[in-house]
């Protein structure tokens, strides 16, 4: 037979390699071999059991990130949850009918109903109701009065009453007196009657008796009283009503029944001794109890009907006072968490004897997870036929705790949920002899398990052995270590969260290494909220300081002002301990991580406040020293979205204030948009560590580009305020996006192009020479990615080889920004599919790796993107040379290929941001995702050319090596043999 | 194509006369907007735009002072900056536009600035102002012989941004003549086939090849066990 045609082979080889550039996914048995996804809910605002007659143990929650999920009581795991999106708040939660969770959502306009067991939507109704009012949701309770449950709903002058069957609107009334806003809807324990508690002005309180099948008014009835009443007001029992006056020193006890309204006022000075501060009422269920919070006290009351209130109880916050729960037909519990030295104190009462506790239980929990703030209580019947209580805590770091007979049962770290920023920091590295990791192997287990895999390829292993094999790669204990690995792989996620705590995440399998929540970002008693900003490294031990734990920045603000004086906070990165803790005499606007160290490896921070002043920190002579002589090569810039103005600064030597590590700035360039045709949407940089391999560019004939590769560009883009809106509230003519590229050291616009009949929202990336955003074509009704490339033309001449030998080149030329730049811009359009949440860019170590864009679509998804698409040369008809260089002809839509998803089957819900980290291995990326959930994975943008894959089999290799000269030695006997045999014949 | 919208700022003269006025203090000289256009009231309206067709700036001399001031920036290797109103049209609206540069770019035979305008209508979104080389740093001092500056401006608008390729149409185009579609002009025969007819030439000389060696062999096997049953059977018969 003669060999087949070379030719046909090579085809076939070009075939295959195609394919593998194509196939860039991941395999099914891959999945959590690198990567984890891990689902949080946020921080709990209200949770509702499941009643005990339904057998199953779970509770629903609505949380702050407007989650509505159903958690197993028993482990704290997610059975179902839905997270709705931002621009419809949920706001009430409640069971109806015992098997529907009926949700209010958006201020009252959206009620939803959901499938309690398995969480799937029922129905959805719009109520039409005025946005501005607080909204109330309210189930009755008994389904004596109507046959199909009704929830009524109340916002403003309105009252809907919904059937939670099937979301029918039965009634709908608008009370036509003015000013009216319903506080309560109460239901009438004898007969269908509800009634409606209203406000009218300040001081009259209006009762509308409502039949509850028809909504017809059966009576209204209204009171004047002699003071105003400042709005709070809650439920004290099913015909009481506590409200507090303006004044905020005297309640009003106010009865209802059918025929009038009686009130009493009372005096809140005799009830409580020092009245000092503002007096809240907490708002809790109807018990005959009310619980009254002055300053950081809170009292527990208990309602005498109308004659008065009697003191039960007072003890300092931190604290929490549950809702009162339904025991018996008569009877309800309520309970009171507090804090008693480290440990917590929980106590359950009954309302009908308040002076004796049902259970007293002391709490272990742990340090760092701050006040409680919330408390959710729940019974269950043990085995002798007794009451037992269980509680649901939410503390102030937004954990969800489950306590029970004196125990932490489970704890869910719901923080993460609400991600505000993250670093990374490397690991320590292994020291001889000391294991730092309890993982490793014993001999036996190493081979057996390299027998097991052996086996595995070679395809003699069964299915038992086979999920043996699987599950020993996910849980490979190589890439759990707690130290640096060869390949950089293994490092620790550091993030901030909203509540101030600090949490560091191991790479390897997203398990939490130490957290911290920080004593300054934590609520002060005088009721000021400080907000978390940002991290940032600190000092990175390298040469000089080897042996010091590497150490992160947070920087916050005492307040949610943005003049309120800043916060800095230096971390150990390996133990999480506050090294320092700073409280600034300064707001901050800005941070500026300086590319200098001091001789400590401290990262210069330069922090510019509200006032145009640049602070730098450390504070320490040896970093001025190293600051002075960059100082004059300094430049910051500030964008205005308020104003529409972006200003340019120098920085100056010495402040106002004798402070000597401030310098006053000095406006150098600024560029005013005008607000009635542009407004600044975005504003993109490059990441400042970001390293470019290429400063050139070969194209397809043999020539060079250079690229402009500026630190200092800034991309800008405006919006017409029409455009601004969303999609479909301005027609193409009005809508428009100017983009911009700006030198940010000299203000310089080096390009500046128009797209008419753009519509935001714009998502932007910059990396190396190019920019790529995303907006909305209002003309071509679909979404478009837009690129700019820009080139530096004064570079263009040093291609010449002849000057280059005749030395007559600028190449080693210093650039300077204070040189007109010529520049050179390609640019081109391409539909896309998709709405996009965020856009990223893969980086890696030296920057040789083709570029992937990560687009965090509207599916909650991450979708890389190669650069390579979204290339301004790309034509109809690629020359042969371009092909060869890699240039994709040009298509009017991006193809999105869906084995290029990076998070494959999962999502991370309520997508925010996507970190690229580069590893030390040049062809692999880490990429962090966070939102609602966290996803980790790595990512080979070219494919992992530099080093075999975890799936390539040492094993097979050296038998086959073996086996080879294992045959070459029995070959090289047989022929010996028969050489002699030949020779003896 | 769609309609594009018309240039909100064509005729637009940029008249820069001679020398500046260093008016303000060290670092901050103005320039004297002389915005000469027509009332906007005549002026054509595009998409609430108004349209200016002339636009005057001047630059005053140096004063005696100014130059001592301007020398000294020099010495002190300080910014040089200039501004101008942003809306030119309502001087009353005090937003102004600034761009620097390190004094000591500007000075050659005489001072030498390069100013690119960008405006957008009637606003100017920003200035950015330079020497008209090249400027690196660091520099020394050096005394302009001439004290007088010469200007080139550059005013620009904003660039439209091409449409987005459509290849809708062309395969609408594609679908509706599909007979048309030009066919890949007809191969040889050999050319389309050789690497099936290579193979079984191949195997047809091989079985040529055997076929002609087979009779020979067939007649050597034939004869050779007709010489040894003869043998065989003449002791038989014995």
């Amino acid at each position: 037979m003669a060999p087949p045609p070379r030719h046909l082979l090579l085809l076939l080889l070009a075939f295959l390699a195609s394919l593998a550039t194509l196939a860039d996914a991941v395999y099914e048995d891959q999945v959590g071999l690198a990567d984890w996804h891990q689902r949080y809910i946020g921080k709990v605002k209200q949770a509702v059991y499941h009643s005990q007659k339904s057998g199953r143990r779970r509770v629903v929650v609505l949380t702050e990130e407007n989650v509505i999920a159903s958690l197993d009581l028993r482990s704290g795991d997610i059975f179902w949850r839905h997270v709705i999106e931002k621009n419809d708040p949920v706001d009430q939660l409640s069971l109806s009918l015992g098997k529907y969770v009926v949700t209010l959502s958006s201020g009252g306009s959206i009620l939803r109903a959901w499938n309690l067991p398995d969480g799937q939507m029922i129905w959805e109704t719009n109520l039409q109701v005025a946005k501005s009012s607080k909204s109330l949701l309210h189930v009755l309770s008994n389904n004596k009065v109507a046959k199909d449950n009704l929830v009524f709903v109340s916002a403003g002058q309105w009252i809907y009453a919904v059937s939670s069957i099937d979301g029918v609107i039965s009634w709908g009334k608008e009370f036509s007196l003015d000013g009216l806003e319903i506080k309560q809807v109460v239901q009438s324990p004898e007969n269908d009657i509800i009634y409606a508690v209203g406000l009218s002005g300040s001081s009259k309180l209006n009762l509308y008796q409502l039949n509850a099948k028809t909504g017809e008014i059966v009576k209204h009835i209204q009171e004047s009283f002699p003071s105003a009443i400042c709005g709070e007001t809650i439920l004290g029992s099913h015909n009481m009503l506590v409200a507090l006056d303006e004044t905020r020193s005297g309640l009003f006890l106010i009865e209802f029944n059918g025929e009038r309204i009686s009130y009493k006022k009372v005096h809140i000075s005799d009830l409580v001794q020092d009245l000092s501060g503002t007096v809240k009422l907490l708002q809790l269920m109807p018990n005959g109890v009310i619980a009254l919070q002055v300053s950081s006290t809170v009292f527990v009351l208990k309602l005498k009907g109308i004659d008065g209130l009697e003191l039960i109880q007072s003890f300092e916050q931190p604290a929490a006072v549950s809702d009162a729960l339904a025991i018996t037909e008569k009877d309800e519990a309520f309970a009171i968490v507090q804090h008693v030295g480290s440990e917590i104190e929980f106590v359950v009462k009954l309302t009908s004897d308040v002076t004796n506790e049902v259970i007293r239980e002391k709490i272990n929990i742990d340090q760092h997870r701050g006040n409680i703030q919330k408390v959710f209580l729940n019974n269950y019947i043990r085995t002798d036929k007794s009451h037992g209580f269980r509680a649901l805590l939410v503390m102030e770091d937004h954990s969800l705790l489950l306590v029970q007979q004196g125990a932490v049962v489970w704890n869910r770290e719901d923080g993460l949920a609400s991600i505000v920023d993250v670093t990374t920091s490397e690991l320590p590295v292994e020291k001889d002899g000391v294991s730092v990791a309890n993982v490793e192997h014993n001999l036996f287990e190493w081979l057996k398990g390299h027998m097991l895999k052996l086996k595995g390829t070679l395809m003699l292993a069964s299915a038992d052995e086979l999920a043996a094999i699987q599950a020993m790669r996910l849980k490979s204990s190589e890439k759990n270590k707690m130290t640096r690995d060869h390949n950089g792989f293994r490092k620790l996620l550091i993030v901030l969260t909203k509540a101030g705590k600090v949490i560091a995440l191991h790479t390897g399998d997203g398990r939490i290494i130490w957290s911290n929540l920080l004593q300054s970002l934590r609520a002060s008693k005088s009721g000021e909220m400080p907000s978390a900003l940002s991290l940032y490294q600190w000092q990175v031990p390298h040469h000089r300081v080897m042996h010091e734990n590497p150490s992160i920045l947070i920087v916050g603000r005492s307040g949610a002002d943005s003049a309120a004086p800043g916060l800095l906070s230096v971390l150990d990165s390996y133990s999480g301990d506050e090294l320092t803790s700073l409280r600034l005499d300064h707001s901050v606007v800005q941070i500026i991580p300086l590319t200098l160290k001091d001789s400590s490896e401290h990262r210069l921070q330069l922090i510019f406040d509200s006032h145009s002043n640049a602070y730098l920190y450390p504070r320490s002579p040896d970093a001025m020293n190293v600051f002075l002589p960059e100082m004059s090569n300094t430049y910051l810039y500030t964008v205005d979205t308020e104003k529409n103005v972006i200003r340019g600064y120098s920085l100056q030597k010495s402040c106002d204030n004798s402070d000597e590590y401030c310098f006053s700035t000095k406006e150098l360039w600024s560029i005013v948009f005008p607000s009635d045709t542009e407004r600044i949407a975005i504003s993109e940089t490059r990441k400042m560590n970001e390293v470019v391999h290429a400063q050139a560019k070969i194209i397809a004939d043999q020539d060079v580009m250079y690229k402009y590769l500026s630190k200092n560009l800034i991309f800008v883009a405006t919006l017409s305020p029409k455009a601004a809106g969303e999609i479909g509230s301005a027609a193409p003519e009005e809508a428009w996006l100017v983009a911009y590229l700006i030198d940010a050291v000299t203000g310089r616009i080096l390009h500046r192009v128009t797209h008419h009949g753009a519509q935001g929202p714009v998502h932007a990336v910059v990396s190396e020479n190019w920019v790529v955003y995303h907006y909305f074509n209002l003309r071509a009704h679909r979404f478009e990615m837009a690129v700019i490339e820009i080139y530096d033309q004064s570079r263009a001449d040093n291609k010449d080889v002849m000057k280059l030998i005749l030395g007559k080149h600028n190449l080693s030329a210093p650039i300077t920004s204070y040189t007109r730049p010529e520049v050179m811009v390609k640019s081109q359009s391409y539909f896309f599919t998709f709405s996009v949440k965020t856009i990223a860019v893969t980086q890696t170590a030296k920057g040789i790796t083709n570029k992937q864009l990560l687009i965090g679509t509207i599916g909650d998804q991450v979708l890389a993107l190669d650069k390579r698409f979204v290339d301004p040369r790309r034509s109809v008809n690629p020359t042969q040379q371009e092909k060869e260089e890699g240039i994709i002809p040009l298509t009017d839509a991006l193809s999105i290929i869906p084995t290029s998803y990076v998070t494959h089957s999962l999502q991370v819900e309520a997508l925010r941001g996507i970190v690229s980290i580069p590893s030390k291995l040049e062809s692999t990326t880490l990429i962090f995702t966070y939102g609602v959930d966290l996803f980790y994975t790595q990512l080979a943008p070219s494919r992992t050319y530099d080093s075999l894959t975890d799936e390539f089999s040492y094993a097979l290799l050296l038998i086959t090596i073996v086996a080879l000269i294992a045959a070459i030695v029995v070959t090289w006997i047989w022929s010996e043999k028969k050489e002699l045999r030949d020779k003896w014949r | 194509m769609a309609p594009r919208r018309p240039r909100p700022l064509l005729p637009l003269l940029l008249l820069l006369a001679a020398v500046l006025s260093l008016s303000l203090s060290l670092a901050a000289a103005a320039f004297q907007c002389i915005a000469a256009m027509r009332n906007p009231k005549e002026g054509c309206v595009f998409l609430n735009k108004t349209t200016l067709t002339k636009l005057r700036f001047t630059r005053n001399e140096l004063t005696g002072d100014e130059k001592e001031a301007f020398k000294k920036l020099l010495n002190e290797d300080g910014f040089y900056s200039i501004r101008l109103l942003s809306n030119v049209l309502d001087p009353s609206r005090k937003d102004y536009v600034v761009s620097s540069i390190k004094a000591r770019c500007i000075p050659r035979e005489s001072l030498d600035e390069h100013i690119v305008i960008h405006m957008d209508g009637v606003n100017i979104l920003a200035v950015n102002y330079g020497s008209v080389g090249g400027c690196q740093y660091p520099r020394p001092v050096k005394m302009p012989s001439k004290w007088i500056f010469n200007s080139y401006t550059v005013l620009k608008t904003s660039e439209q941004a091409p449409r987005t390729p459509s290849f809708v149409d062309q395969l609408l185009e594609a679908e509706n003549g599909l007979g048309e579609v030009v066919k890949p002009p007809e191969k040889s025969f050999w050319a389309k086939y050789w690497m099936y007819i290579i193979p079984l030439g191949l195997i047809v000389m091989n079985a040529v090849t055997a076929a002609a060696n087979m009779p020979e062999e067939q007649a050597g096997g034939q004869g050779q066990p007709g010489a040894q049953r003869a043998p065989n059977a003449a002791p038989r018969r014995r």
